[in-house]
């Protein structure tokens, strides 16, 4: 596997728990998870019996129509919705045990999320953007300027960082969302549709970026989605329908993108 | 997350909304300006109307006038001469001055005529109790020796030096009727201008022997006693001695109980003003909530943004109270400062007002201090600014705690999917 890269500004990032302490086997696992919505009388089943074992490194596509619950997968994944039933665990830790802001600070450390629509915040620059995780998480002001702008430069934003989003197309208001995925060094991203709303060039490029990141820094890459070009880049592809995983195939890893 | 950042993530969000945020602070700015601008005025006015009351009301003049006892019954219905020993009995008792006094019209050689007040005192007694405030413009005291003599009390145009004629009219009661009396006095001295003294008017009065006024009017009762006290301290003690030797029959004027009272009065006032002042505030924070509510709506996909990028609850509730806090805070201060204009320029508007109305008050002998010397200094304890502030803010963060807790409890998945 390759040597995972390093920036220099990761040693400015306190992880909140020790990684070397904790020993697991996959990075993210998924136990019979279930997550049931009420929608009034009726009762939707988005996740049903989902069993997943990422191991780290991975690059893994989840393919789905819209409804097939590969959002709401991804959010009980990221810490960002709690399952019905089932378990999750991220680096060994049971998302179950954890209290309301320790989810919170799961989801400050551990995971990354990049969504279809960038979700950036409209006032700030891009370089404030990538700062604000790092403010949640009180790194020193110094630092967190250092670290964004590295960060910015390694998605190939250098000379965009005081931009404000509406100032960035799509495509370079994605990768100041990857970038600021990144911002508090987590093992682990996970993107809802990353090219759903860029066109093919601009999604192929986001796509790259990804893959890229997935190589040279060892991140675990999760991408959901209904986009095929995205198995071109995955180690493993899963497809899932009406909550259920359906299929699972290697992924086009060979392929050259671009 | 630290307060410096979050009170900068405030500040960007509070700059988007410019006329938003202006519309939201000026409610602030409205009730704290009124808060301020009544404080300040109530305070300059009671200091002005105390100021003026102490100048009137000497605080080592005591008053004795007849009554007590139950209201409404009881009591003395009328004083003597005699009943001044009583009074002079008293430990640190100086002088007493016992006065009658009506309305009368004073004729000069000339045929000028002056409408005043005859007020009968004994000579040596006015000047032992108010010699040492009272000066002649002509005439002196050893020239007050005859029962017919008497002193003019100050006038612009006096209406007779020392050594004329005067008469006065006076309506006296002859059996069951009332006829017209006139008497001559020769002017023993005029005043200079002296101002007055509780109930007695020194200046447009004209003074004669008690004697020859008790004669004129068939009378030996008095209408008060006016006591000079050697120490204003001992104002309530000599009152309660007093009191007792009259076994409670009369009552008693103390000065400083007068300015007491008419500074309650106005400290209720002011209170009441404050009060309605208050509801400008209440409204102000009313505004405040219903503003942040629509904002943490329209703000819902950002707060799931930043609880999916790991805020945690406190964050995102301490960014909605700081915002709260910093439009309190520029509320506060605006309002302040406007209060305080509003304040100054009511104070040079308010009496020239006052000094209109001044010709309907007659001869101008009360009202303000006779005229445009009347001025109104808006008062502002720095305690006042501070409660000012912190009722801006503190109102601001009340009625933002609602909001800014629906915020933070808001669900991260719902939240982004808010359009």
């Amino acid at each position: 596997m390759t040597q995972p890269q390093s920036l220099q500004s990761d040693e400015a990032i306190t992880p909140l728990f020790d990684y070397q302490s904790r020993t697991y086997k996959y990075i993210i696992e998924a136990q019979n998870l279930e997550r049931t919505y009420q929608m009034g009388t009726v009762s939707v089943r988005a996740v049903q019996g989902v069993n997943l074992q990422v191991p780290q490194g991975e690059f893994l596509t989840i393919l789905g129509v819209s409804g097939s619950g590969k959002s709401t997968l991804l959010h009980l994944l990221g810490a960002l919705d709690q399952p019905t039933a089932g378990k999750v665990y991220i680096e060994g830790l049971d998302l179950s045990t954890l209290s309301h802001n320790q989810l919170a600070d799961v989801r400050l450390r551990r995971v990354g999320f990049v969504f279809q629509f960038f979700n950036l915040m409209p006032q700030l620059t891009a370089q404030a953007n990538v700062e604000l995780p790092l403010k949640f998480s009180e790194v020193p002001t110094a630092n967190a300027h250092r670290r964004a702008q590295e960060l910015l430069e390694k998605v190939g934003l250098g000379d965009r960082r005081h931009h404000i989003p509406a100032e960035l197309s799509g495509g370079e208001q994605q990768r100041v969302a990857i970038a600021r995925a990144l911002a508090n060094n987590p093992r682990i991203i996970l993107a809802d549709e990353p090219t759903g709303n860029l066109d093919t060039n601009t999604g192929a490029e986001i796509n790259h970026l990804l893959r890229n990141l997935n190589q040279t820094q060892g991140l675990t890459i999760i991408v959901v989605g209904h986009d095929t070009r995205l198995t071109t880049v995955a180690d493993r592809v899963i497809e899932m329908r009406d909550g259920e995983f359906v299929a699972e195939h290697a992924g086009g890893r060979q392929v050259t993108v671009k | 997350m630290k307060m410096k950042n979050i009170l900068f993530l405030a500040f960007t969000n509070m700059r988007r909304r410019k006329t938003r945020t202006a519309l939201t602070t000026l409610g602030i700015v409205v009730g704290i300006m009124a808060v301020v601008s009544i404080s300040a005025l109530s305070g300059g006015f009671e200091g002005q109307i105390t100021q003026q009351l102490s100048q009137g009301l000497d605080a080592d003049i005591l008053t004795v006038i007849p009554g007590g006892g139950l209201i409404g019954g009881g009591g003395l219905t009328s004083l003597q001469m005699n009943d001044t020993r009583l009074i002079q009995n008293i430990t640190g008792v100086e002088a007493t001055l016992g006065i009658s006094q009506t309305g009368t019209t004073i004729y000069n050689e000339t045929g000028g005529t002056l409408d005043t007040r005859l007020i009968g005192v004994n000579f040596t007694d006015l000047e032992a109790v108010y010699g040492h405030r009272l000066t002649f413009s002509s005439g002196d005291w050893d020239q007050l020796g005859a029962n017919d003599s008497c002193i003019i009390g100050y006038l612009n145009d006096p209406i007779a030096p020392a050594g004329e004629n005067v008469t006065a009219e006076v309506l006296v009661r002859v059996g069951s009727s009332f006829v017209y009396i006139n008497v001559s006095f020769i002017v023993g001295g005029v005043f200079e201008e002296a101002g007055q003294s509780g109930m007695l008017p020194f200046d447009r009065s004209v003074f004669v022997p008690l004697d020859t006024y008790q004669d004129l009017f068939n009378t030996e009762t008095i209408d008060s006693i006016l006591v000079r006290i050697i120490d204003p301290q001992q104002a309530d003690a000599i009152a309660d001695e007093i009191n007792e030797a009259f076994e409670d029959q009369v009552l008693v004027i103390v000065p400083s109980a007068i300015i007491d009272t008419v500074s309650g009065v106005f400290n209720i006032m002011e209170i009441f003003l404050l009060a309605i002042a208050s509801i400008a505030l209440l409204v102000a924070g009313i505004s405040i909530l219903n503003i942040m509510l629509v904002t943490v709506m329209e703000r819902t996909r950002e707060i799931g943004i930043m609880k999916a990028l790991g805020a945690k609850d406190r964050t995102i509730l301490s960014q909605f109270l700081s915002e709260a806090v910093l439009l309190g805070v520029i509320g506060g201060l605006i309002g302040i400062i406007v209060g305080l204009l509003l304040a100054y320029g009511m104070g040079l508007m308010l009496p020239a007002l006052f000094s209109s109305f001044q010709g309907g008050f007659g001869n101008g002998d009360f009202g303000f201090g006779g005229g445009s010397s009347f001025t109104l200094v808006p008062v502002l304890a720095p305690e006042t600014i501070l409660i000012a502030m912190s009722f801006a803010i503190l109102v601001s963060v009340i009625f933002a705690i609602y909001p800014a807790r629906k915020a933070a409890k808001l669900d991260p998945v719902k939240a982004l999917r808010y359009e």
